[in-house]
């Protein structure tokens, strides 16, 4: 069973376009049917435990859909994009390899 | 209190990454502007370089542009000091950048996230206030919002949109006694 988890922190304005992002990754992934869990970090310390790097975060199974960043809190996850610009969103590639890479 | 459109702005004295400490007027150029910025928001750094591309191109125009970041470099440590004076030695900045260690004086300003946009006419009054442009994934949108403002401002007229929609990270308060700027 594939748990596939968005893990946000309200702070941050990317939460719709990550939603969207990653709902249209499962789909095209015949994955649709898979529950997403959201679930917010509010609090610095719990940050911390977490390992949380920013928001958004996707897990499934636990496992970081893209792994990277040492340090955690409460704050927007910067990703890269394929042309080297900064974004707060993955690259909707490096988000099906992932998804693919941990639902096999 | 926060800064409004129309409100006479302040003065202030802090530490820049090109060294020592620097003063900030808000008064006597066409146009000054103060944006707050930091080094580990993915929004601040998408529009990082269109900001500095505006400092480059208003050089001339007797338009001035300060960054500021007041992040709370404790618990965001790629927000210290030593990293703006890196990124600084780096070349990674076309202007003056600040560093509000205390945070006082963005709560004062009512600074809400990295990137945060003032503009200040000659006499220091807060004429533009908001994002730099509609979208921090579209390079071409070019910082449009700030160079509307300042040409403006150059013209003469009034500034056609004073106000815009923030968009970006939280500033990291080390007391967050502020209202989350997205609920």
């Amino acid at each position: 069973m594939t748990k596939v988890e968005l893990i946000l922190w309200s702070g941050c304005p990317s939460t719709e376009d990550a939603r969207e992002l990653l709902q249209k990754a499962l789909t095209e992934l015949d994955l649709s049917s898979v529950p997403v869990t959201e679930r917010y970090i509010e609090d610095y310390e719990i940050a911390q435990t977490e390992k949380f790097v920013g928001s958004p975060t996707i897990r499934i199974n636990g496992e970081e859909v893209i792994p990277g960043g040492e340090t955690y809190g409460l704050t927007c996850r910067v990703y890269q994009k394929a042309d080297g610009r900064f974004s707060p969103l993955p690259e909707y590639s490096d988000l099906l390899d992932g998804i693919r890479r941990l639902s096999a | 209190m926060a800064f409004q459109i129309g409100d006479h702005t302040d003065g202030f004295e802090l530490p820049v990454a090109s060294g020592g400490h620097k003063k900030f007027d808000p008064t006597g150029h066409t146009a000054t502007v103060l944006i707050w910025t930091c080094n580990h928001c993915p929004y601040a750094l998408a529009w990082h370089d269109r900001i500095q591309a505006v400092i480059r191109d208003y050089a001339d125009k007797d338009v001035v542009v300060y960054q500021i970041n007041a992040n709370d470099a404790e618990k965001y440590p790629e927000d210290s000091f030593q990293k703006d004076i890196e990124r600084w030695n780096n070349g990674d900045f076309a202007g003056e950048y600040f560093h509000d260690a205390e945070q006082t004086l963005s709560k004062h300003w009512g600074a809400k996230v990295t990137p945060d946009v003032f503009v200040m006419n000659r006499e220091g009054v807060l004429s533009y206030r908001g994002a730099p442009d509609a979208d921090h994934d579209d390079p071409s949108q070019n910082a449009s919002y700030l160079r509307d403002a300042l040409d403006d401002l150059i013209a003469g007229v009034p500034v056609r949109t004073p106000e815009t929609k923030v968009r970006g990270c939280s500033v990291k308060w080390i007391i967050n006694d502020q209202p989350n700027p997205y609920i």
